[in-house]
């Protein structure tokens, strides 16, 4: 027998009251009078003896003990366990990533859930301890393992949204690792998502009642390939929907850009705009969707950045004529050094490497990528089959999204493929002909590696075409992808380390905040952030969130009926029994109106 | 009648004396005391002489006449009518705790009937309901013993705890004719009942009954509420009782229907009843006593 609410026994006290009301009972001052017969024949039938009365004020004594300690007991809400093995604690783990600010009805997904956690809580022993995780893309223990429920309910009051996209894996491995110390845990999850791993995990999903989601799921300004003084931005959206939706772009407060975007649910839908705002100046990207539930998704505010140029090391035994006439074209952008083999040296300051017809032993760690054209056999790492030159007409695309072939027409082109790139799983084929991959890419340490197995002098169609300086700059972009830009756009959830005392935002409705952070800048909200000489753009972005789950909801009512079903409330019993001791002790001692 | 006393005060009595006065002048009244009758009697007074006829008492033949005529004359004499006045006190708590002033207008009650039994000539007797019928001093006659009366009366202790219904079960007037008992009772007892079967037997007396019924307005209409403890002024009984406007109503019916029960049976039995609530006037509650007595006395 468990009480779930221990601390209405402290109502027990009162008992001493009654007790002390019945010793110490004042007796009633008698009434004299002449007509006593008259009233004896008035209750005749009510006629006792003087030990019936006081063995009925006994009783009357004894059963309102007996109701008051029924009342007390209900308060407590005692309860019994019945069936399987109860767990002996509960973590609940609480997502509050952005998705969970969906709107549904007046409310949002996670305020309901949180209402249905309260009621399931209120279905478990009160000896039962319970813990709160708050998980977004870091976990945070709201409350340890505590059997204050106020306590706790409290912790879950704490518990908002954060513009800060999800992941569960960090909350779960805490609340695994607090439920430790206890046989039998349970660990609730409130989330619009499921997750895999079903152990013991009791999922509280929520479904938003109606409505749907249009975001902006990845967004970036970035300079021309060939007109390097002109700013383009890059849009992707996505929705839950097919839905129709309105871009505006904001420069520096008036609006520039207005466009309609008919949607397809799951889709990713993309653009490339132009701007013209100046260096230093805000642009707001701003979508407005009828029905859309989730804000935290439709906007994006961006600071023009100043012009940074990369240093880029090209280092070739025979430097291709073609190759070199399409770097010439991003002088702009990138300081080009052309090298031999023989002058490179780990020593060379430089972003990204060009390594043509050549592939140093050793890339130095300082690079941000390595741009490999007519790739040697040697690499390693990498496979590379040189093959007798083969006319590719076109390419077969691999990764139509890549970013690589952002602004190249790959259809048009006609390619001499030279070899065969292959490697481990870190290397993606982006082009590919009859006989495997002629151009990959991936990460290895850190590092970007993009391999061309193609020989521009001799493919039919492509130096002379714009694709393939469009497909250098995006590869040295590629390579490059937090030095393109002074100004980069982080995704929210992020930590930025720094050393200042502050933190300075402007938000996208042109708010500004200054808040005390040391250290590191938690990226938990949509705006302009600055920190020192550090600065940049914090957004969404994710797909994710974007993308709310369309799942099949736990019933979380009747979840919290099971819970209950697991104890048998002797509350209702209690009461039952209390009314019914009411009823027998006015019918045995009042109801003749005699005590 | 001088002297004041408690109950007897001077100004009671003289306003007892002017009542008197006015009585006086009231021809049925005068017919109480001494009285000459039409009717014969057997008293020494002589009234009248007529011719004997078969059957008369040969006793009463006037020889002196028979010498002179020759012709027998019997002697007609006075049919002298007196009557025996007996007031019945109740002595139970009942008529003293509470509310006194039952037992104050049973006294004077009992005065005021005394004095006009006596300036009538009649005999005056009192007997006290207490656990038995006790006489309280012989039978008086003659208006000089009123003063007596009165000390008698101040002196009765109310402390008995008796039933009247019992007690006047065991009243006997005695064998000295013809009389009238006028009976000062709130008539209250152990049981209601006996006192309404008493009331019966009391018809069977040969004597005029009279019976004043005096209750505190309190005993008709009691205005206690909710849950009350109590106590009979006689004897230790108690009783809690919870009481509401209903079961006052109750209550109140109850003791109407023993009180017109009592009305009843006493009309049944030629007995004069009359209720005398205390906040009745004393003057109006005795001019109404006497105005009813008058059609008993006018029988005779």
């Amino acid at each position: 027998m468990n009480l779930l609410m221990p601390s209405a026994l402290w109502f027990l006290l009162s008992i001493a009251a009654i007790i002390v009301l019945y010793v110490v009972r004042r007796r009633a001052k008698p009434v004299p009078v002449t007509t006593l017969p008259f009233f004896k024949l008035l209750h005749k039938h009510l006629a006792e003896s003087p030990w019936m009365r006081r063995l009925k004020r006994l009783l009357s004594f004894l059963l309102s003990v007996l109701i008051v300690l029924g009342v007390i007991f209900a308060l407590a809400k005692p309860i019994s366990e019945i069936g399987e093995e109860q767990p002996q604690a509960v973590v609940i783990v609480v997502d509050r990533s952005a998705s969970m600010a969906a709107r549904s009805d007046s409310s949002t997904i996670l305020e309901l859930g949180l209402q249905k956690i309260k009621n399931a809580l209120s279905a478990i022993p009160a000896q039962v301890p319970v813990a709160i995780i708050a998980s977004d893309i870091q976990p945070e223990v709201m409350s340890p393992m505590s059997t204050d429920r106020l306590a706790v309910v409290y912790a879950l009051e704490q518990i908002k949204a954060q513009s800060i996209p999800g992941n569960h894996h960090h909350a779960l491995t805490l609340a695994k690792h607090l439920s430790q110390e206890y046989k039998r845990t349970e660990i609730w999850l409130l989330s619009d998502e499921i997750h895999e791993d079903k152990s013991n995990i009791v999922p509280f999903t929520i479904k938003r009642s109606a409505g749907h989601n249009a975001g902006i799921t990845a967004c970036a300004l970035r300079r021309k390939p060939q007109e390097r003084n002109q700013l383009e931005a890059f849009v992707e959206l996505q929705a839950t929907d097919n839905v129709s939706v309105k871009l505006e772009i904001i420069e520096d407060g008036n609006l520039t850009t207005l466009r309609a975007i008919d949607l397809i649910a799951g889709e990713r839908h993309r653009l490339l705009l132009p701007v013209s705002a100046g260096v230093g100046e805000h642009i707001a990207f701003q979508i407005h969707s009828e029905g859309d539930v989730l804000a935290s998704d439709d906007q994006v505010l961006l600071k023009v950045p100043q012009k940074n140029t990369l240093e880029v090391a090209w280092v070739s035994k025979n430097a291709d004529g073609f190759t070199g006439l399409a770097l010439a074209t991003l002088a702009q952008d990138f300081s080009i050094k052309q090298l031999t083999p023989d002058q490179w040296s780990p020593k060379v300051k430089a972003d990204i490497l060009i390594a043509d017809q050549w592939y140093p032993k050793e890339v130095p760690a300082h690079l941000s990528g390595v741009l490999v054209l007519n790739p040697p056999e040697t690499i390693s790492g990498l496979r590379i089959d040189h093959i007798k030159p083969q006319i590719v007409s076109p390419p077969r695309v691999q990764q139509q999204a890549h970013a690589l072939l952002f602004g190249v027409n790959s259809p048009r082109l006609s390619l001499a493929q030279t070899a065969i790139i292959s490697g481990d799983d870190w290397l993606q084929p982006v082009w590919a002909g009859d006989s495997g991959a002629l151009m990959s890419a991936g990460i290895r340490h850190n590092q970007r590696i993009v391999v061309m197995g193609f020989d521009p002098t001799r493919s039919p169609e492509l130096a002379m075409t714009t694709s393939y300086p469009s497909l250098l700059a995006n590869a040295l972009y590629w390579c490059a992808p937090n030095h393109a830009e002074e100004f980069p756009v982080y995704s929210c959830g992020e930590l930025i380390s720094h050393e200042s005392d502050s933190a300075h935002w402007i938000m996208a409705d042109d708010k500004e905040v200054t808040i005390e952070q040391r250290q590191h800048l938690l990226l938990d909200r949509i705006g302009i952030w600055q920190v020192g000489e550090q600065s940049g753009s914090s957004a969404l972005l994710s797909a994710q969130e974007t993308l709310l789950p369309n799942l099949a909801v736990t019933d979380i009512d009747k979840k919290t009926a099971d819970i209950a079903s697991h104890f048998i409330d002797w509350s209702h019993l209690l009461v039952l029994i209390v009314l019914a001791i009411m009823v027998i002790e006015a019918w045995a001692c009042h109801r003749k109106g005699v005590f | 009648m001088t002297e004041e006393s408690e109950i007897f005060d001077a100004e009671f009595l003289a306003s007892l004396r002017r009542l008197f006065v006015r009585l006086q002048q009231k021809r049925p009244l005068q017919k109480h005391g001494v009285q000459l009758t039409s009717s014969q009697g057997s008293s020494r007074e002589f009234k009248d002489r007529r011719s004997y006829v078969s059957g008369d008492d040969y006793r009463n033949i006037d020889w002196h006449l028979f010498a002179r005529f020759e012709r027998l004359y019997i002697r007609l004499f006075e049919n002298i009518q007196e009557y025996h006045v007996h007031v019945l006190i109740d002595t139970s708590l009942s008529m003293s705790q509470l509310y006194p002033e039952k037992r104050i207008i049973a006294l004077r009650a009992a005065l005021a009937l005394a004095y006009l039994a006596l300036c009538n000539n009649h005999r005056v007797s009192f007997h006290l309901l207490g656990e038995q019928v006790e006489r309280l001093m012989p039978p008086l006659k003659g208006q000089g013993h009123i003063h007596k009366i009165i000390q008698q009366l101040e002196q009765i202790s109310y402390d008995t705890v008796g039933d009247p219904a019992q007690a006047l079960r065991r009243f006997r007037p005695g064998r000295d004719g013809k009389g009238m008992f006028f009976l000062c009772s709130d008539l209250l007892g152990d049981d209601p009942e006996a006192m309404v079967d008493t009331m019966r037997t009391l018809g069977s007396l040969p004597l005029d009954g009279h019976v004043i019924h005096i209750l505190s307005p309190e005993e008709m209409d009691p205005t206690l509420q909710g849950s009350v403890l109590l106590q009979a002024v006689e004897g230790d009984e108690q009783r809690r009782v919870y009481l509401n406007a209903q079961e006052i109503e109750q209550y109140k019916r109850l003791v109407e229907d023993w009180q017109e029960q009592i009305r009843s049976v006493a009309r049944s039995r030629r007995i004069d009843y009359l209720y005398w609530p205390t906040d009745l006037p004393f003057d109006q509650g005795l001019l109404e006593m006497l105005e009813r007595g008058q059609g008993l006395v006018g029988q005779h």
